[in-house]
This record gives structure tokens, C-alpha cells and sequence, in this order.
């Protein structure tokens, strides 16, 4: 029986062994990239290049980036780079992409040590990070910077990603404003005459819902945008802070923070989800929900959904404008990226900043993958996955999470976005975004942290319930302001306002 | 083999202090590699603690954070959910050990007294599954069960002709949900050990008592139960020391993180948790930990002191 | 007498069947809708009977071919490896523990105890582990990291031991001359299979279940194991869906796997362990054999 159980156990192990190896042997083994010898010819304008005077050594930046798909050939595109980047600049880059789900955690033991040089700010606060000591201070970075370099984000953009007047993190390439608005599956709108770009108020939506209800009465009129959520804000400016304790409500055309629950784009809000989830056009279980809005309306199970876009694109559905497109105080520091404190070299973590924005070829290589394997070029300018594979088959899928890499405004975009969509993007940015009067504006936490996280709590309970229309508004909201009360939230709200007047004050 | 003498003179015959000494290092030696490990993987990091008196800063380390005194753990008292949450955790530990060994044992036992050996294997296979799908799969099948629209349960209720229940909105339900959930995940495999334990048992004993003829039910009274309780005294006294903590997939996942149903559901882990997500203190954490540590040891001492007084050889140590 | 005994074990039976039935009813549910095609699924919702049966879930996972594959080994390997080399060490630290005369019991015996109250917290551990021993991204980071040895086991073997391992028995291979490594080896080993069993039982799927230590120590995706990314399909889905960052709205979740999905790496997760489970049983043989000494 010994001999038996011995037996079967080594050959398991083989089994496992060669398993891993098999499948190892179809990986391509990502190689470090040739290093050359590091002598750069004399900088002029453009970026600083490594003239390491006389070592000539090459230096490796990790740089992290979240992301939602499986990036198999991450590490060719890798290589690919650093073929380039090593020459021109004597980096090496190594790239950490990290799921999304995983960013916190991981993102967060990363910080302790000096695995990773270059980090993108995500999921919490940019103020978080800089109150817990894990950015370097940019500001004496930037200002020596190349002007390529300078040219990428005016000094009021940096504003946006700026604590205390210093810079830590550098902007994104996103839209950082968003129109608010409807989105219905195309034949529908065509059979009810709701054209793309519409202009509709919740009175029109309700004679839509209450029309096409009849007609579909086995289809939810309204998805949930957030899978368990109606919509995950709407026109309040949290400044900053994703629980909503203390708001600039209409869209930040305010100085006064508030208890949102006291604001009338609050209360109106609900009173209509409230409406539509008696009717029945809100799904009943909406809190419980787990599937997204788009899979919904793709098999008829839902015909809108609320959502918040840019200027990129939707295949089979409308969209329509609800509020026009309006930015929070923390739009820029929502996704920006930073330098690692406990960096083994900070010089060379700035250097592959630089280079990560005003690079083109390294660019269109992070951002797009390897041309012919991973993309094809189309005559007007955009690009479609190679080989007529989704982003989910295909290798590298970063050219669909162009709003997530430092600065993909220099690569192409997918076909479903357009040809111009860059530079409508800039442009969007620039030109079509209000801005919330807190702009730039970052709430420290530090001396009401007990009743955060105690009426974080309350918030909780009660955001997405009302939200989505499935309980009372008036009880409800009156419950849960008795319980904010309890929790502190007027210290929260006084302590943003006292911190909101004297950013304001000091602009 | 030779004739055996009693042992306690053998030893002190033929064997003496060296023969003590290299049986002591022996034994010692065969502790080395758990010693080492314990001490790097669970004793030097618990220095860490200290973090949960400091504000951590990622830049100076643990060590050259700065000193914040009780400051990281009044978050923990100044809600007004404070006594909720207290209350969900034991309350639920304490369903869960007493209801949890209770049917593990009962089900150990059952299955001895079961005659046919592929029944017994089928019966012990399946009633694992369920630790094996992890919690948030099980939410998925909860959900299957409690959805409004389609769940099961609801259908059920209208085809009897009674209204449907919004499960995930009403608290009531939820501490009878949960521990049904709980038990269904565990029995299976708490069973594993009681059954292990229940197979030891002297057959003997029980040829005996059938020859005295006692019944089945007092065989299990006076052989089976006596033969378990060093067992179940362990389990139990190790579940008391984790009294403030919880599972928190079961807690977080299994409710949808509905927040109407939060003042039930929510236990300590859960709490430190959503209030956390923002902040990322990792001071405030260690103290949510150190708090549940210190707490739950000072329960298992005395509970392990009290069954000490009872029964000198069941305490734990 | 007769009707008797078997009116028993057909109550137990059927007790038993029932259980069964709730045991595996959810199981056959995730089995089911791992098999129902995805427009199905978001219409109708779970059912025990497939309406549409397709392998479109099981396509999609094999498809990515290597991915699910060198899940498998992964997880296979770090079992196996760590479930022996664990029982080992749980062994060995055991049975001096259960020895009446090993110096210092009772403070080796609060030793380990208390590392199962007290815990330094996650960031002193990772430092550890990573800054000090360096095993981030290898194999080690999911075998060694808290799941090596656990008081717990050592407690319960400790306790099986003391009280099934009658001293006779130990004195009696002493005075043979078995040195100590012997004695446990060659006597009290053989002696004790149905709680190794257990006990091994017990580790191995604290290995197979294990997703947090690939969490925290491992960035290389070809050091995933199968729960791991499972864990990290769900959780992106949940993190995207929470709210928590309003920018990630802006990620298509139709494009990411499906409820299908993740249930087919659920029940790939579960299967493998069903299939190894009866082959252990057969370790908790009846008795131990006390009838080593006479009289």
C-alpha cells in the first residue's frame, strides 16, 4: 500500500511538473533586451539622455499600470520597447500590469519596498498617497524638465494633480470631464424617434419609459449602470471624495459643501428612479444585481441604461445628453502617476516618466502593441485588432484601455472611436469641459478620520438603495440623517468647507 | 521481543541522565526547522505591531513612523455601529461553534454507525463540495436562491400562492440565512476530523457493551462522546480564541453587500474593511487586528483556564 | 433485532441522501449554468437544468489554452510539495510535543499556541518575506507564507498523540533501542494513519483553496493557480462594478468574462479534488492496532 501511494504520488508530480513546463515552452521567454552601450549624443531640447559619463550602465524602471485584460504578450511588447529604449535613453523599462481587482492591495505592498519605481495613482485617492508619505514631490522634477515634456499638460492641468502647491503625480491622457446621459439600444431609439446626440430631460425620459413599456413589457426599461447601482454619481462634485460625505452639488457651480442627501440633484434624482422602480422599469433586484448594463441590453433584456461618456465610441446603441459634460474637483488626480519614495533611483524614475510621454514609438508600442500581430493599421488612420480577434483573444489590449497608460494621445485609436478621436479628446478636454469651481482642490482627512469611516459606513447603507429608487426617499433619507448625525458628519462637511475656503482663497 | 518490564524502572535502570539528555536533543532537534519557522514567519513580524500605535509612513518604514499613542483605534468605538458589529461577530461565532460542532459531530457519528463501505465514501465525498466552492460562488447560488424576481424561493412561495419576499432588503432573515450558509459550507469538512477521531475508538469497547446489552444511543452516550470530548473540548477552545474574528467572505459576499441589510451582516473584519478602502491606513488595520488578538486571547485563556479547573488533561495547555 | 437494525440504517440512509442533495443541489446548479449559453443566462437567470446547452464557458477557458493549464500545474505542484513537505513539519514538531519528557513543554507548547491569536499584520509579513528572504514571484511565495506549518495541526496531532498513543508502546521501542527519530518513524508513524490522513487531508486543501498568497507575493501571471485567477476575474468584475473608482466606468464589462465563465473555473476549481478525495479514505482504516503490548 506504501509502494502504491509512493508510486502514485511521484507520478502526480511529473504530471504537475510537466504540465507547467509544457505550457511554459508556448510562452515566448521574454529576453532582456539587447543592451547596448549607453553613449547618447548631446541633449538639445529633447530629453535628457543618459550620458552616464562613464559607466554606461543601464538602468531599469518598473513601472505599474493597472489594467482589465490578460496582457499574455506583455512581455514582447516589453522587449520591443526597451530594444528602442535602451539605445536612445539607457533604460530599461519592466512593466507590472496589475489587475484592477488586485490594484489596491498589491499596488500598496509595492509602495513599502522599492519593487517598483513609476506607479499609477488608482482606486484611492491622489491626497491618500501623499498624506501616507508614498509619492516623491515632482515639483523641482518638472521644473527641470525638457520642453517636449512641459508642453504635454499646461501648468492650470497640473494644478489638478497637485497636494500643498507641490506636484506629485502627473496627468493621464483621458477624458477627465464626462457628459451624463442615456444610452438606448439603437432600434428602439429609432422605432421611438430618439436621435443620437439628443438633448433629454428626466420629464422626456419619463414619456419614453412609459411608451416603450408597453410596447416591451417583458424588457427593464433602465439598467443599472453600476451592475448592483442605477448610477454611481450623478451631477454632485464630491471633492474628491468617492462616499459623497459633503458635495458641491449642480455639477460644482458652488462653493457651499453639503450633505448631498439635503440636495435637490439628489432628491429630484431619486424621486425619478423612485417612480420608475414602482412602475417596474427598474429591475427588482437591483441591488443584488451582477451583470452590466451593455451585456443587458445586447440580449433585450434592457433597452437604456444611464451612463458617463467622453467622446468615445458605442456600437449599437445612442447615446443621448442628459447634463452636459462637466468635470469633478479630483478629475485629474482620479488616474494619474507618480514616483515611488522608496525608489532605488529617482533620476532614473523621471527619465522614464519623461520618456513615457513625449516618446511616440514607445507610445504607439505601449498603447497600441506590435503592429500586424497585435493590430492593422486601417486606411482612415484608426486601427482594428489583428486577425479579427476581441480584446479578450487578442495578446495586448491596452489600445482599448487607451484612458489607463500615461499618454496614448500619440498612438491610434481603435476604429470603433474614430479617426480623430485624439485630438477630439484634446480638444474635449480643453475646450468643452466645466469645471467644477473645486478644481484641484484635495480634502485631508486627517482630523475627522473617525467619523469617516463611521459615516462611510452609514453612506453604505444607504447610497445605492436610494440611488436606485428602491426604498422611500423621504424616510429613508430622514433615517439616514439621523444616523449621519450621530456618525459626525457635520464635522466632515465644516472641516471640508474651512479646507475648501482656503484652497480657494490662495488660488 | 523481549519480555517488557515496567517501564519506569527500565528506564531508570539501563538508561540514566546522559540517556535522558541525548533523548531531550533529539526531541529538541526535531523541533528545529517548525522553531525556525514559526519564529520568521509569525514571531519577528509580530514586532510589526507596533504600527498599530504609529502613523505609517511608506517613506520612513515601520520604524520611522511617528508615535500616535490609542489614536488608531477610536474609529472602531465612535461609530454608532460600534455595539452592531461587536454583537454580529460573537453572536454569529457563538451560533456558529455551538450549532457547527453540534451537527459535524452528529454527522461523524452517523456515519460510523453506517453499514456499506461505498456509501460511507459517496456520503463523505459529497458533502465536501461545498468547502470547496469558494464564498463568492456561493453568493452567485445564494443569490440563485433569494433573487426577487427568479429565485427559487420566491417561485416557490408564488406557485403556493404567497407573496415574494425582498430578501436582500429585510434584516430579519439574514442571521438564520447566514448560519444556514455557514453550516452548509462547514459540516463536511469539520466532520473529517470528528470522524477520524470516532473511528479510533476501541471497537472493543463497543463489543463489550452490546455484550452487556446497552442500546444503541447509550453506546454513543458512554463510548462515543466520552471518546470525542478531548476533541471537541480542542476545537471548541480554539474557536473561542477566535471569537472577534470572522469569515469575510461569508460576511461581505454573501449579502451582495446590500447596505440595508449592513447592521446584521456587518461584522468587525467587515467594518475595518469598507472604512478602510479609502484611507488606506494600515495603521488603523493593525489596530483593528491587534484589538481582535488581544481580546480573543484573553477569552481563550480563561475559557482554557476553566476547563482546566474541570479536567486537568482536555485544557490546551 | 433484525428489523431493528436495518430500520436504522435505512433512516440513515436517507438522512444521509438528503444531505447529499443539499450538498450537491448548488453544486449542480454552478454545473448547469457554466453549461447555458450567455444570453440565456442574463435572461433567464440559474437553472438546474441547462435550456441551452453550450460549452461556450469551457471553450473560452481552454481556449486560452495555457492560461487554465498552468493553473493546473501550478496549483498541482505547490499541493503536492507543500502538503508533504507541511505534514512533515507539522510531525515533527508534534510528537516531542506530546512527549512527557521533552524540556520546556509548556512553553513550547504557549509557542505555538499563541501564532495562532496573535498575527504582526500583513505589511510586516510581506516585508519580510519579500525584502529579507526575497521569494516574491517564485514558487516558495505560495508554499512558505503561512501555510508551512499551522498551530493548529500541530495542536491536533499533539492531541492524537497524547491520547491514542498509549506510552507503553513508546517505552517499549525505547528500550529496543529505537533512537527518537526511529521511534516516530518506524512505530508511532504506521500507528497513526488515520489522523496523518486527515491532517494531510486538512493541509492540502488549505494549498488548493489558497489565493491570497498569490495576491500578495505574485505578479507573474505564470505563477497563477486556478483559484487565483479566479479570484482575480472576480474580483476586477467587482472592483469595476463597485463605484470605488469612478474612472474604471469606463471599462466595458461585457467584455470581460462572463457569470459562465467564472462559473466553469469554479467547477474545474472543485473537480479535481472530488476525484482525489475517495483515494484518501482509504486511510481511515479502522482501529488503531493498541494490540501491540500484551497485558
Amino acid at each position: 500500500m506504501k509502494k502504491q501511494a509512493k508510486k502514485i504520488l511521484v507520478l502526480l508530480m511529473c504530471a504537475a511538473m510537466l504540465l507547467v513546463l509544457a505550457a511554459c515552452a508556448g510562452e515566448n521567454a521574454g529576453s532582456t533586451a539587447g543592451s547596448s552601450g549607453n553613449d547618447s549624443s548631446a541633449a538639445n531640447g529633447s530629453i535628457t539622455e543618459e550620458s552616464g559619463g562613464a559607466s554606461g550602465e543601464l538602468k531599469t524602471v518598473t513601472v505599474a499600470i493597472p489594467t482589465s485584460y490578460d496582457l499574455t504578450d506583455s512581455g514582447e511588447v516589453q522587449d520591443a520597447i526597451n530594444a528602442i529604449t535602451a539605445e536612445r535613453y539607457g533604460i530599461n523599462f519592466e512593466f507590472l500590469f496589475i489587475n484592477m481587482g488586485n490594484w489596491q492591495q498589491q499596488s500598496n505592498l509595492l509602495l513599502t519596498g522599492d519593487e517598483v519605481d513609476i506607479s499609477a495613482i488608482f482606486s484611492t485617492p491622489l491626497a491618500t498617497y501623499v498624506k501616507n508619505g508614498q509619492l516623491v514631490d515632482l515639483t523641482d522634477y518638472y521644473a527641470g524638465a525638457s520642453d517636449d515634456f512641459k508642453g504635454v499638460w499646461t501648468d492650470e492641468e497640473l494644478r489638478g494633480t497637485s497636494i500643498g502647491g507641490k506636484i506629485y503625480a502627473i496627468p493621464n491622457m483621458r477624458n477627465f470631464g464626462n457628459y451624463f446621459g442615456l444610452n438606448i439600444d439603437a432600434d428602439i431609439a429609432a422605432e421611438f424617434g430618439i436621435e443620437e446626440g439628443q438633448r433629454l430631460t428626466f420629464e422626456d425620459i419619463d414619456a419614453f419609459f412609459a411608451e416603450a413599456y408597453e410596447k416591451y413589457p417583458d424588457r427593464y426599461m433602465l439598467a443599472p449602470h453600476g451592475t448592483d447601482n442605477i448610477m454611481g454619481e450623478w451631477s454632485w462634485d464630491g471633492l474628491g471624495d468617492t462616499k459623497y460625505l459633503g458635495v458641491l452639488p449642480d455639477c460644482g457651480q458652488t462653493t457651499t459643501v453639503q450633505n448631498l442627501f439635503d440636495t435637490d440633484d439628489f432628491q429630484d434624482f431619486c424621486a425619478w428612479t423612485r417612480k420608475w422602480y414602482q412602475a417596474g422599469y427598474i429591475m427588482q433586484d437591483v441591488l443584488s444585481n451582477t451583470e452590466g448594463w451593455k451585456t443587458m441590453i445586447e440580449n433585450d433584456k434592457a433597452i437604456s441604461s444611464l451612463d458617463n461618456y467622453g467622446v468615445n465610441g458605442l456600437s449599437g446603441m445612442i447615446r443621448t445628453v442628459i447634463l452636459d459634460a462637466w468635470s469633478v474637483s479630483n478629475s485629474y488626480s482620479a488616474l494619474c502617476y507618480g514616483v515611488n519614495i522608496n525608489s532605488k533611483d529617482k533620476d532614473a524614475a523621471w527619465q522614464a516618466m519623461e520618456i513615457l510621454y513625449t516618446d511616440d514609438e514607445v507610445s504607439v508600442l505601449l498603447n497600441n502593441g506590435i503592429e500586424d500581430k497585435h493590430y492593422v493599421k486601417n486606411d482612415d488612420g484608426t486601427i482594428s485588432f489583428a486577425d479579427g480577434k476581441s480584446a479578450s483573444e487578442i495578446g495586448y489590449a491596452m489600445a482599448d484601455l487607451y484612458w489607463v497608460t500615461p499618454y496614448s494621445a500619440t498612438s491610434y485609436p481603435l476604429d470603433v472611436n474614430g479617426p480623430t478621436f485624439f485630438e477630439d479628446l484634446l480638444r474635449f478636454n480643453k475646450e468643452e469641459t466645466l469645471l467644477s469651481q473645486g478644481f484641484g482642490f484635495a480634502f485631508d482627512i486627517t482630523e475627522v478620520t473617525d467619523q469617516y469611516t463611521a459615516c462611510s459606513n452609514v453612506m453604505d447603507k444607504y447610497y445605492k438603495a436610494l440611488l436606485s429608487g428602491t426604498v422611500d426617499i423621504e424616510s429613508t433619507i430622514a433615517q439616514a440623517n439621523d444616523e449621519f448625525a450621530a456618525a459626525g458628519l457635520q464635522d466632515i462637511i465644516d472641516a471640508k468647507q474651512s479646507q475648501l475656503d482656503d484652497f480657494l482663497a490662495n488660488q | 521481543m523481549q519480555t517488557i518490564t515496567t517501564p519506569d524502572t527500565a528506564i531508570k535502570r539501563k538508561k540514566g541522565k546522559r540517556a535522558r539528555l541525548k533523548m531531550s536533543l533529539a526531541l529538541l532537534s526535531m523541533m528545529a526547522p517548525g522553531l525556525i519557522y514559526l519564529i520568521i514567519n509569525n514571531y519577528i513580524p509580530m514586532a510589526g505591531l507596533v504600527v498599530a500605535f504609529k502613523r505609517y509612513d511608506y517613506g520612513a518604514g515601520i520604524w520611522g513612523s511617528e508615535w500616535t499613542g490609542l489614536s488608531n483605534f477610536t474609529y472602531l468605538f465612535k461609530t454608532q455601529d460600534a455595539f452592531n458589529i461587536m454583537r454580529n461577530t460573537i453572536g454569529y461565532n457563538l451560533a456558529f461553534i455551538l450549532l457547527g460542532n453540534l451537527f459535524a459531530v452528529t454527522v461523524a457519528i452517523m456515519l460510523n454507525f453506517l453499514k456499506g463501505k461505498y456509501s460511507k465514501k459517496l456520503y463523505q465525498t459529497t458533502i465536501l463540495i461545498p468547502y470547496l466552492i469558494s464564498m463568492v460562488v456561493v453568493s452567485y447560488i445564494v443569490f440563485g436562491f433569494l433573487s426577487q424576481e427568479n429565485g427559487f424561493l420566491n417561485n416557490l412561495i408564488a406557485s403556493l400562492g404567497g407573496e415574494k419576499i425582498s430578501w436582500y432588503t429585510q434584516s430579519k432573515y439574514w442571521p438564520v440565512i447566514l448560519t444556514i450558509v455557514n453550516l452548509w459550507k462547514g459540516f463536511g469538512y469539520s466532520s473529517i476530523l470528528y470522524y477520524a477521531t470516532v473511528i479510533g475508538i476501541d471497537s472493543s469497547l463497543y463489543e463489550a457493551a452490546t455484550v452487556d446489552g446497552a442500546g444503541r444511543w447509550k453506546q454513543v452516550w458512554h463510548i462515543t462522546l466520552p471518546g470525542l470530548k478531548a476533541t471537541i473540548i480542542t476545537l471548541v477552545l480554539l474557536a473561542i480564541g477566535r471569537m472577534f474574528y470572522s469569515d469575510f467572505g461569508l460576511f461581505y459576499q454573501v449579502p451582495m453587500r446590500s447596505g440595508l441589510i449592513s447592521s446584521v451582516t456587518d461584522t468587525i473584519d467587515v467594518f475595518v474593511y469598507k472604512g478602510l478602502t479609502q484611507l488606506n491606513d494600515v495603521g488603523r488595520a493593525s489596530a483593528a487586528g491587534f484589538l481582535q488578538s488581544v481580546m480573543g486571547f484573553i477569552l481563550v485563556l480563561s475559557a482554557n483556564f476553566a476547563v482546566r479547573k474541570l479536567d486537568k488533561d482536555s485544557a490546551l495547555f | 433485532m433484525v428489523n431493528k437494525k436495518i430500520g436504522g440504517q435505512v433512516v440513515l440512509n436517507i438522512i444521509f441522501i438528503l444531505l447529499t442533495i443539499s450538498a450537491i443541489a448548488p453544486f449542480l446548479l454552478l454545473l448547469s449554468s457554466s453549461l447555458t449559453d450567455e444570453g440565456t443566462l442574463v435572461r433567464e437567470g440559474y437553472r438546474f437544468i441547462p435550456k441551452n446547452f453550450s460549452f461556450t464557458s469551457y471553450e473560452y477557458l481552454f481556449q486560452s489554452g495555457s492560461k487554465i493549464f498552468k493553473g493546473y500545474g501550478v496549483t498541482l505542484l505547490v499541493t503536492l510539495i507543500g502538503t508533504v513537505s507541511s505534514v512533515l513539519m507539522t510531525l515533527l514538531f508534534a510528537y516531542p510535543l506530546s512527549r512527557k519528557e521533552l524540556p520546556f513543554r509548556f512553553g513550547f507548547s504557549f509557542f505555538v499556541f499563541f501564532t495562532m491569536l496573535f498575527n504582526g499584520g500583513l505589511v510586516p509579513t510581506y516585508m519580510m518575506w519579500t525584502q529579507t528572504f526575497h521569494i516574491k514571484n517564485t514558487l516558495w511565495a505560495l508554499i512558505i507564507p503561512g501555510l508551512l506549518m499551522n498551530g493548529f495541526y500541530v495542536i491536533m496531532m499533539r492531541s492524537f498523540f497524547t491520547s491514542s498513543i498509549p506510552d507503553a508502546i513508546i517505552e517499549a521501542a525505547r528500550i529496543d533501542g529505537c533512537g527518537e527519530y526511529g521511534t516516530l518513524f518506524k512505530i508511532v508513524l504506521p500507528l497513526s494513519k488515520p489522523m496523518i490522513a486527515t491532517i494531510s487531508l486538512m493541509i492540502g486543501l488549505g494549498y488548493w483553496n489558497d489565493w491570497t498568497n498569490s495576491l500578495y507575493y505574485v505578479t507573474d501571471e505564470n505563477l497563477y493557480s486556478i483559484q487565483a485567477i479566479l479570484n482575480t476575474m472576480i474580483s476586477n468584475i467587482q472592483f469595476l462594478t463597485s463605484g470605488q473608482s469612478t474612472v474604471a466606468s469606463n471599462v466595458d464589462i461585457s467584455k470581460l468574462p462572463s457569470v459562465g465563465i467564472r462559473m466553469a473555473i469554479a467547477v474545474i476549481g472543485v473537480l479535481p479534488i472530488m476525484v482525489i478525495y475517495p483515494f484518501f479514505q482509504k486511510y481511515f482504516v479502522k482501529g488503531i492496532v493498541v494490540g501491540g503490548v500484551k497485558g
